[in-house]
């Protein structure tokens, strides 16, 4: 019976998971070179976002977006008072985390947005129908719903897909494969954990000690999000890079929003039954 | 088959530059791709073996001869042993009296490396078995030139021809044989002109290309670095009133341009004799054409030649700033 | 990680956070979305507003009950379109119902608004059959519709669509609809008493007994003191996340809007009409109603842009996300 009807409906069963794959964006080695951003658009076909001069550094696409999935942050960190002592310029290649527990996918009610194969989070273009919710359920402001009246596919939410066309075909995101530094890299994410682990060690033992992972499983950040499948090598706090110290998932307070919600509304229900009883008034 | 090179009386292709003769019985458009196609309907660029090593020699062509590696006779040592085991690249094969390794030897053959060079010889064959740069007269790499430069060959320090400051080191503050073009549209200011008291550099940055001529029509280019801009020092915005993004006036003897104002403490002020002279930094990849436009540094730099090659001194000139539009 | 003390900005004595760029995007909804909240919580509100009267009240309240039902299926009927017109593909607006997700407040809320309007719709055709409205045979089928079942379900589900909508923007990273959990409540006791107030104007407008307008503007009062605590709540904690709602950008439709107009003008009416009788108070009645009607709307206006504006806030958005305060 189910089966019959899959074949009258063209359902056909999900790819078979395989190993989760991601990124590892070590910013310890980004040179801010943008090769990523521009190998992602040309890839993804994406438009160009506006041609303004931000005035904040080299950064003059300012944050990830509906046609911008991979970003390139220019950090210039000095004193307040001029001193050039310890300044720094820290280069940071942002893109979507793909969560473990992802607060777009649980937000999105049409289904459009799906966990791969390949353990990533992909909003099914065919699918969607632009209700945005995904916008603000993502606590990195990653995900966002191309404008209804531009050109590119209007009205509808986009966001890295972590190559999804390029996985099935062996190949390694764009991003990646552009990087000239390695400072992004493309693989098995428990292989690129543990090699994370060690490049923190490395750095750790020659002195770099502000250096920190983002998103690892036995991080602060994985409380509610769970670890992320776009991690992080970070040379400062978090929120330095725009992070959340620990992303929320909404899910996470539902129930007991609801339960306010349904006491308000029981305690109403309440009152107009007293309000009407026969013997009132 | 004109670029890969022929014999003229039969018109077969040559195996490599290698059969080239300069005798008029061969013919070829380009010698560094001979090679490429060796005989009827082969085409060594269109090989895809990757081979077991990490050279692949047999994975397409590179010219010349399908050398990976320029001069690569100088990875291993005169006696033609490899320098080092872990980058061993070629080497002598004393059993077979050739040279051979990972690439194609980028020397002659057979040519032994205690081979003495022949004092009357032609070409190659004036230098010894051990002299690996075959295309220089000597067939050794310089790392000092006695001759053939017009200024040298000692290293010294000239100021560049527009400098706030005296030569420090010498009496002659520029350089005595830099191509200068005396005109009335390119004059140069002279050390300490109050007129134009910074200094000014251009420099590119990564997303545009040269002049910008080509990479200012990619959309995706244009985005990442929209506009002309001229990074200041804060200290220098302070003292003149300009905020991040105003829009300010560069001049110099020469000209003047308008751009942004990029202020960050990546510029820092220079401590130049016990003078604060502040620094103003200016890509060049603008024009008057193209998806995003903007003035050009270009217009600002003296017009000038490096005696050797021709470069035209654009790293140093000085010029002024002030807030404002054209 | 936690324990890793990440102290480079912290010595710099610079602040966190990239430039003042937000942590989180701008929800892309526009005001059909609040209109949506502000038309289902009414419709919500009136719905059970008028089963409780029907169910409990005396033969007087249930004539206005039924022209509460009435009002409810009115206030039901714009809601599809407005949520349609919001989606940035309206013509996929089936898409929401491809899949039952209860998981996702906006799929919840898809499938409670596709299941309570054609509820309230047959309730409202039940009643206009009994007031003898409908067509011969059109009429006797009202008739047959399961009245008592009919209200048991709109009731619950006119509760879930005026309550799930503040729990929607609350399952969300924007600060100031998630700080306070209590944002639900706040939409279910706004729809309560909007709900409450049209009934009452209808009832007013119907020349319905006094004795059931005095029991409906009680309600009222009391939905609002309801709803002032409640709101008063969800402030105090919202902390410094709501201050584009009572401080910055829609302070003044908020105090002057949801506040004033919309609780406190209904509060004053009620108390100056439940001395009184007569035409007077019909028309102090209406005008209460009006008022808190307005205010509803002001309310889920307000916190709605006020929100949106929220989502800008970076330093809001980072003590969201802060386990400990910094």
């Amino acid at each position: 019976m189910i089966d019959a009807y899959r074949r009258f409906m063209n359902i056909e069963a999900p790819p078979a998971p395989q190993r989760p794959k991601g990124f590892f964006t070590d910013t310890s080695l980004c040179i801010g070179c943008k090769a990523c951003e521009v190998a992602c658009k040309q890839w993804n076909q994406l438009p160009a976002d506006g041609n303004e001069l931000s005035g904040n550094s080299y950064d003059n696409t300012g944050a990830l977006g509906a046609t911008t999935w991979r970003h390139v942050q220019f950090v210039e960190q000095a004193k307040a008072n001029n001193s050039r002592v310890g300044q720094r310029w820290l280069m940071m290649s942002d893109v979507c985390k793909h969560c473990a527990n992802a607060a777009c996918l649980e937000a999105c009610p049409t289904g459009a947005l799906v966990r791969t194969e390949f353990g990533s989070v992909y909003v099914q273009q065919d699918i969607c129908n632009g209700c945005g919710y995904c916008v603000p359920a993502c606590p990195f402001g990653v995900i966002d719903r191309a404008p209804k009246d531009g050109h590119f596919e209007a009205g509808r939410a986009h966001k890295c897909t972590l190559c999804y066309d390029r996985q099935k075909d062996g190949l390694e995101p764009a991003c990646a494969k552009a990087c000239p530094t390695d400072s992004i890299q493309f693989g098995d994410i428990e292989e690129l954990q543990a090699k994370a682990r060690r490049r923190l060690a490395d750095l750790r033992a020659r002195g770099e000690t502000s250096a920190r992972l983002y998103g690892m499983p036995e991080s602060t950040e994985a409380a509610e999000v769970g670890h992320l499948n776009a991690f992080f090598l970070l040379l400062d706090r978090p929120e330095v890079y725009n992070l959340p110290e620990v992303p929320r998932l909404p899910r996470k307070t539902m129930a007991q929003r609801y339960a306010i919600s349904a006491v308000v509304g029981l305690a109403f229900a309440a009152l107009s039954a007293v309000a009407f009883g026969r013997r009132s008034g | 088959m004109e670029m890969n090179g022929y014999t003229v009386r039969d018109g077969k292709q040559v195996a490599d530059f290698a059969a080239l003769k300069d005798d008029g019985s061969t013919a070829c458009g380009v010698w560094i791709y001979s090679g490429v196609f060796p005989g009827e309907g082969q085409n060594m660029a269109r090989r895809r073996n990757k081979g077991d090593g990490w050279i692949s020699p047999e994975w397409g062509f590179a010219w010349p001869g399908n050398r990976r590696m320029l001069y690569n006779r100088a990875s291993a040592d005169p006696q033609g042993r490899p320098w080092s085991e872990r980058k061993k690249y070629v080497w002598w094969d004393a059993a077979q009296h050739k040279w051979t390794g990972y690439d194609r030897p980028d020397f002659p053959d057979t040519k032994a490396p205690d081979t003495p060079g022949q004092e009357e010889g032609v070409g190659v064959d004036a230098h010894s078995g051990s002299d690996p740069f075959t295309l220089k007269a000597d067939g050794r790499a310089w790392l000092f030139a006695p001759s053939g430069l017009k200024d040298g060959p000692l290293p010294t320090h000239y100021e560049p021809l527009e400098s706030p400051v005296k030569n420090p080191v010498y009496r002659r503050q520029d350089s005595p044989i830099a191509k200068r073009f005396s005109r009335k549209d390119n004059p140069i200011s002279a050390p300490g002109d109050p007129r134009f008291p910074y200094l000014a550099t251009t420099y590119r940055v990564t997303e545009q290309y040269t002049s910008g001529s080509m990479s200012r029509w990619s959309s995706w280019l244009s985005e990442l670095m929209p506009e002309m801009f001229a990074e200041i020092s804060p200290e220098l915005a302070a003292e003149k009133g300009i905020k991040n993004r105003d829009w300010i006036v560069v001049s110099s003897a020469r000209g003047e341009i308008e751009c942004r104002a990029l202020v960050t403490r990546r510029l820092r002020p220079f401590q130049l004799n016990g003078a604060l002279i502040h620094e103003i930094g200016l890509p060049y990849h603008w024009g008057y054409k193209g998806l995003v436009k903007g003035a050009m540094a270009n217009d600002l730099v003296p017009l000038s030649e490096e005696p050797n090659v021709y470069i035209q001194e654009d790293k140093a000139f000085t010029c002024n700033i002030r807030k404002g539009r054209l | 990680m936690s324990d890793h003390p990440s102290p480079r900005a912290a010595e710099l004595g610079v602040p966190a956070g990239y430039y003042d760029y937000p942590v989180v995007k701008r929800p892309v909804w526009t005001w059909e979305v609040p209109a949506y909240f502000w038309l289902g919580g009414l419709a919500g509100g009136a719905f059970l507003v008028s089963s409780a009267a029907e169910l409990f009240g005396t033969d007087e309240d249930r004539l206005v009950a039924r022209d509460g039902f009435v009002v409810a299926a009115a206030a039901a009927l714009p809601c599809a379109p407005l949520l349609i017109k919001d989606l940035g593909n309206p013509q996929r607006f089936h898409h929401m119902l491809r899949i039952f997700k209860p998981l996702s407040p906006m799929n919840l809320g898809a499938w409670t608004l596709a299941a309570f309007t054609p509820v309230t719709l047959a309730r409202a055709a039940a009643e206009a059959g009994r007031a003898g409205l409908l067509p011969g045979p059109l009429a006797a089928v009202a008739r047959l519709l399961p009245r008592p079942l009919m209200n048991a379900a709109g009731s619950v589900l006119g509760a879930v669509l005026a309550g799930y909508s503040g729990v929607l923007l609350g399952a969300t990273n924007i600060p100031l609809w998630a700080k306070s959990k209590l944002l639900g409540g706040v939409f279910m006791a706004s729809a309560a008493s909007s709900g409450v107030a049209a009934v009452m104007m209808a009832a007013a407008r119907r020349r319905a007994p006094e004795k059931t307008l005095h029991k409906l503007s009680r309600l009222g009062t009391l939905a609002t003191l309801g709803e002032l605590a409640v709101l008063g709540a969800f402030l105090k904690q919202s902390g410094r996340a709501a201050d584009p709602l009572v401080k910055n950008a829609f302070s003044v439709p908020f105090w002057a809007g949801a506040v004033g107009l919309g609780s406190l003008v209904p509060l004053v009416l009620e108390q100056v009409a439940g001395r009184r009788t007569g035409k007077f108070t019909r028309s102090l009645l209406t005008v209460s109603a009006v008022c808190s009607i307005a205010g509803s709307f002001c309310l889920r206006w307000t916190i709605f842009e006020a929100g949106k504006e929220s989502a800008g806030d970076q330093a809001a958005s980072f003590g969201l996300s802060r386990r400990t305060q910094a």
